[in-house]
């Protein structure tokens, strides 16, 4: 029987599962995934969270219980630093601990320790050693990797050109490639963390909102990496949180090009990155003046009727500016 | 006579409006939701339908607030806009050169930022009735002061007690003590309006532009108490429009206006729809383990509109009829 | 220039002290009091953390007395402390004020500060020598508040007359603040032991001991934590603290190796619960309760700002620590709505808690 690998759909997985994926695959393990995120799932898992963290993380916990009782080993890789310069939010690195401490009854705990600032805890060496313990072989963990990261670069591709989430995401949008957008009269970009950005459930299907009201989205991930660190270079500081450059790099990036109308800084409340990050974006935007701003905080309260009141009246100021029918 | 028919609907109170061509006010309508939208905008087009000359003709209508679906539904309307840009609408119309309007209704608050003609910013209350009328309205009931009368007691005031507290329950234990050490009522009811009015600007005003020319509106408008509190903490003359109870309706109108311009195929269904049988009803769907809970409304037996269903399968069969 | 840094504890007294003899010139804002907290709170992002408010509303007043330079000392994450620079560089600018702002991270060299440290004691005409002499003389006078501080910890839950010890600690300060030599420092030293000992004592009195520990900004300062030694220590309770500034200082520089209650020895103990270092407080969080315990310390008391992206996994983990070391431990998510009565009440609880405690122990 093979051995099953449970990845909970949530945090970074909406962003390097394709890597996982392939990787475990090539392995001959079977991957687990959690199913979409519903109410039923979210409730459960919530009881279990403590209070004082934010949804994403909260969702961490549902995901987890969704798929503990049908998987051999549960993945929660701690990705402190791909790149060597940058770390992610310390909360993700804690996870693992946040988890076992909480929910009763987990499977083994698959937590690799990615940090590329130092020698012995490269990407290539943590997966190797987790796969090692599994009991595969080198030969076959190098191919493997490689395996992963194809499938990781194929998907960042995709999401380069344009796709929104590439199906293995979840619920499947309407692709809108490139060359639709002169189509579509209203260009907004969208910023924000992938697991806000991503998870239908939890932004109520913006992404989808917005492109049933002929707006054609632009994300982070259309811009490649040298574009953002040029970004970053020109900004005043060298931020050292990944998305959270991400997110500013890509956001200056569409002020400075002007290719769009507007911008919706997607985020949650609690969000310690975010909440240094949104002010600087807000002020870059604003003192600019020529794209209009919307900034989206969801928390637990937050209800699709409030999101979409916001949404439209965003919309409604972005058809107005277009079309120049000022309201007088 | 031509004219245009604004329907706003929300969770405490529903107006309605109407304008003719050149946009001046006709008639009006302010009545309490009481927890049935169906039931209030049928009794609101009932008792404004009275008002009106029999030559009139409702060449476009505009629904706007929380029940904008239900209501366009009902009516048959032409325009179906969010409460922001309704206000804002509005606001415009009455003070071409505003730029920023002040709402503070019953259970919902909100920020509008305008510049040449565009709503470029605004903010709403999110969880918290901090910054509403609601935090006068418990407190008036405490003090037996009717709510009508709280400005003029505010005005009275010549040092207006502190009131602390981000919240209507810490506020109220604040201001019983106050009472409990002998403050005189106008002083306590106008620090009243000084915490709902720091609490509307800690809160749905956040980090938001505010310059003049400011337009106070919404119910708690009629309050000169909280006008006077808005003028003191903002140092700057707020200027509450005529229709200040009414302007979402205004604003739908205005609406349905602009699109219909003059054109003679509007959707409205007459007035006659105050006779219509409307029906809410709501199940739980199982087809799939989110088990949303959606809400079916029909007329006259007929269903003609479904929501609350994530997945959006119950709504685009409404689509069908 | 008129330089200011944010409050961390008693830093005033130790640039003060440097100030005076070799300069640059301090420009403290006023104690961080409510108006401090308002202004911090209006102009900072909603969701900024408390440690960004204070210290902004501090700026601010720092500011308006007439500061020209700011410094603060961050580093590259992971936490919010290293993007204040930016942010509030924004707010301040949008305000109108004129400042130039030193960054202090990592990313400047040791060396580059040693070289402006020397300009800046040339243009005072202060000798190498000197400039030797008064960071002595600073760090010795820390030091001695430092001690004073325990003293007043250890004293307060014994005292008769509630709040004396309170009324010699303020005195103390004052004074060590006002030394301007040596001499002077060591009578003023003399003067404090006197003082205290001239604390009417019950000694009888076995009062329990608590741990305080948590985010750094919360537990050194006071202001930020609503005075919580003070309060602990007149409900009858000796504590301590993790924190303390010359402590962060001589971690940051790597002296810590031989003090079995050090931050370093806080971090080892938190390994069986937490594999790997995540910065700031948090390992240290969860190690110091383990180490204190040892110490016949009954319980301990996590402070941390709401939202806290470090302290928000420890609390998670410390759960499990009180479980398997049996240590009680209170958390408090510090924000700007917390009330006095709120905290006295669940202090008080805590401590009843742990009175009942001790005389279970004791009947079996």
């Amino acid at each position: 029987m093979t051995t099953r690998i449970g990845i909970p759909r949530a945090l970074l997985f909406y962003r390097y599962f394709p890597f996982w994926e392939a990787f475990f695959q090539t392995l001959n393990f079977e991957v687990v995934v959690s199913r979409p995120s519903h109410r039923g799932l979210i409730e459960e898992g919530f009881k279990f969270a403590d209070d004082d963290t934010c949804i994403p993380m909260k969702m961490a916990f549902a995901h987890t219980i969704n798929i503990k009782e049908q998987i051999d080993f549960l993945f929660l890789p701690r990705l402190l630093s791909l790149d060597g310069k940058t770390c992610a939010c310390p909360r993700l690195a804690g996870l693992p601990e946040m988890l076992k401490y909480s929910i009763p009854n987990l499977p083994t705990i698959l937590d690799p320790y990615v940090d590329e600032r130092h020698r012995n805890s490269t990407l290539f060496q943590s997966f190797s050693e987790m796969a090692l313990t599994l009991g595969k072989k080198s030969k076959g963990i190098k191919q493997a990797f490689q395996e992963g990261e194809k499938a990781y670069f194929h998907s960042k591709k995709r999401m380069e050109k344009g796709e929104k989430n590439p199906e293995l995401f979840g619920k499947a949008i309407e692709k809108d490639p490139l060359n639709n957008k002169e189509r579509l009269g209203k260009k907004v970009a969208v910023v924000g963390h992938p697991y806000c950005l991503y998870d239908p459930y939890f932004n109520f299907d913006l992404l989808k909102i917005l492109q049933q009201s002929q707006v054609f989205v632009y994300t982070q991930e259309m811009i490649p990496k040298e574009v953002i660190d040029l970004e970053i270079r020109g900004f005043e500081k060298d931020v050292y949180w990944d998305s959270g450059r991400e997110i500013l790099g890509a956001s200056l990036h569409y002020l400075h090009t002007t290719q769009i109308d507007g911008l919706i800084y997607l985020t949650c409340f609690s969000c310690g990155v975010d909440s240094m990050i949104e002010p600087l974006v807000k002020h870059r935007i604003e003192e600019d003046g020529k794209i209009l701003y919307l900034c989206l905080m969801i928390d637990e309260h937050t209800g699709p009727t409030g999101l979409l009141t916001r949404v439209e009246a965003f919309l409604e100021t972005l058809e107005r500016k277009k079309s120049g029918r000022r309201m007088t | 006579m031509i004219g245009y028919l604004g329907i706003d609907v929300g969770s405490v109170s529903t107006n309605l409006a109407i304008l003719d061509r050149e946009g001046r006010v006709i008639a009006q309508r302010y009545l309490l939701t009481h927890g049935q939208p169906i039931q209030a905008v049928q009794k609101g087009l009932k008792e404004i339908s009275s008002f009106l000359p029999k030559d009139l003709e409702i060449r476009g209508v505009g629904t706007t607030g929380s029940a904008r679906q239900l209501t366009g539904l009902l009516v048959g309307a032409d325009v179906i806009k969010n409460e922001i840009t309704a206000h804002a609408m509005a606001a415009i119309h009455f003070h071409p050169d505003v730029r920023t309007v002040i709402e503070i209704g019953g259970q919902d608050s909100k920020i509008i930022i305008i510049r040449d003609g565009l709503v470029i910013d605004f903010g709403m209350n999110t969880v918290c009735a901090a910054g509403t009328g609601s935090f006068l309205d418990q407190q008036s009931l405490r003090l037996g002061i009717p709510i009508e009368t709280f400005g003029e007691h505010a005005l009275r005031s010549e040092s207006p007690v502190r009131i602390a507290g981000r919240c209507t329950v810490f506020a109220e234990s604040d201001m019983v003590h106050k009472q409990q050490l002998g403050c005189p009522i106008p002083d306590i009811v106008a620090g009243l309006c000084e915490a709902l009015v720091r609490n509307y600007l800690n809160n749905v005003a956040k980090g938001k532009n505010i310059e003049r020319p400011v337009l106070f509106q919404g119910g708690v408008a009629a309050n000169s108490g909280i006008k006077k509190a808005l003028e003191g903490e903002l140092g700057t003359e707020i200027h509450v429009p005529q229709f200040y109870a009414v302007m979402g309706a205004i604003g739908s109108a205005l609406l349905a206006r602009e699109k219909m311009n003059g054109s003679e195929r509007s959707l409205f269904k007459g007035f006659g729809v105050v006779d219509v049988n409307c029906k809410t009803r709501n199940f739980i769907c199982k087809d799939c383990e989110n088990t949303c809970e959606v809400i079916e409304f029909m007329i006259e037996e007929r269903p003609v509109s479904y929501w609350g269903d994530r997945c959006g399968k119950w709504e685009a069969q409404a689509k069908q009829f | 220039m008129k330089l200011t840094v944010p409050y961390l504890g008693r830093i005033d007294i130790f640039l003060n002290a440097m100030a005076r003899k070799i300069g640059p010139e301090f420009v403290f804002p006023p104690r961080t009091s409510s108006r401090t907290l308002l202004l911090g709170t209006k102009y900072s992002p909603e969701s900024a953390c408390l440690p960004f408010k204070f210290i902004l509303g501090n700026f601010i007043e720092a500011l308006e007395k007439g500061a020209d330079t700011i410094a603060m000392i961050t580093d590259r994450g992971p936490c919010r402390v290293g993007m204040y620079d930016v942010v509030m560089q924004q707010i301040l600018r949008d305000l109108g004020f004129q400042f130039e702002w030193v960054v202090m991270d990592d990313t400047r060299i040791l060396g580059d500060y040693l070289l402006r440290f020397n300009r800046e004691r040339k243009k005072r005409g202060a000798s190498f020598f000197e400039s030797l002499q008064a960071i002595r003389f600073s760090w010795k006078k820390v030091k001695l508040c430092e001690s004073i501080e325990r003293k007043a910890q250890k004293t307060r839950p014994l005292e008769v007359k509630r709040g004396e010890t309170t009324r010699v600690l303020t005195d103390s300060l004052r004074w060590i603040d006002e030394a301007s030599s040596f001499r002077e420092l060591a009578l003023v030293d003399q003067q404090c032991t006197n003082e205290f000992n001239r604390i009417e004592k019950d000694p009888s009195r076995n009062p329990p001991k608590i741990l305080i520990t948590g985010e750094a900004y919360m537990v050194i300062n006071p202001h930020a934590n609503h005075d919580i030694e003070r309060r602990l220590g007149e409900m009858g309770v000796e504590v301590t603290r993790t924190v303390w500034f010359s402590s962060q200082i001589t971690h940051a520089l790597h002296l810590d190796l031989f003090n079995p209650r050090s931050k370093r020895k806080a971090i080892e103990a938190s390994q069986p619960y937490l594999k790997h270092n995540l910065g700031g407080e948090c390992n240290a969080s969860i190690g110091y309760p383990i180490l204190y315990q040892k110490d016949g310390y009954e319980g301990a008391i996590q402070l941390l700002p709401f939202g806290c992206m470090l302290e928000a996994v420890a609390k998670n983990i410390l759960v499990r620590v009180s479980q398997e070391h049996d240590l009680p431990i209170l958390t408090f998510a510090l924000s700007e709505n917390l009330s006095e009565t709120m905290i006295d009440t669940r202090l008080s609880a805590f401590v009843d808690l742990l009175q009942k405690r001790r005389e279970k122990k004791r009947d079996r």
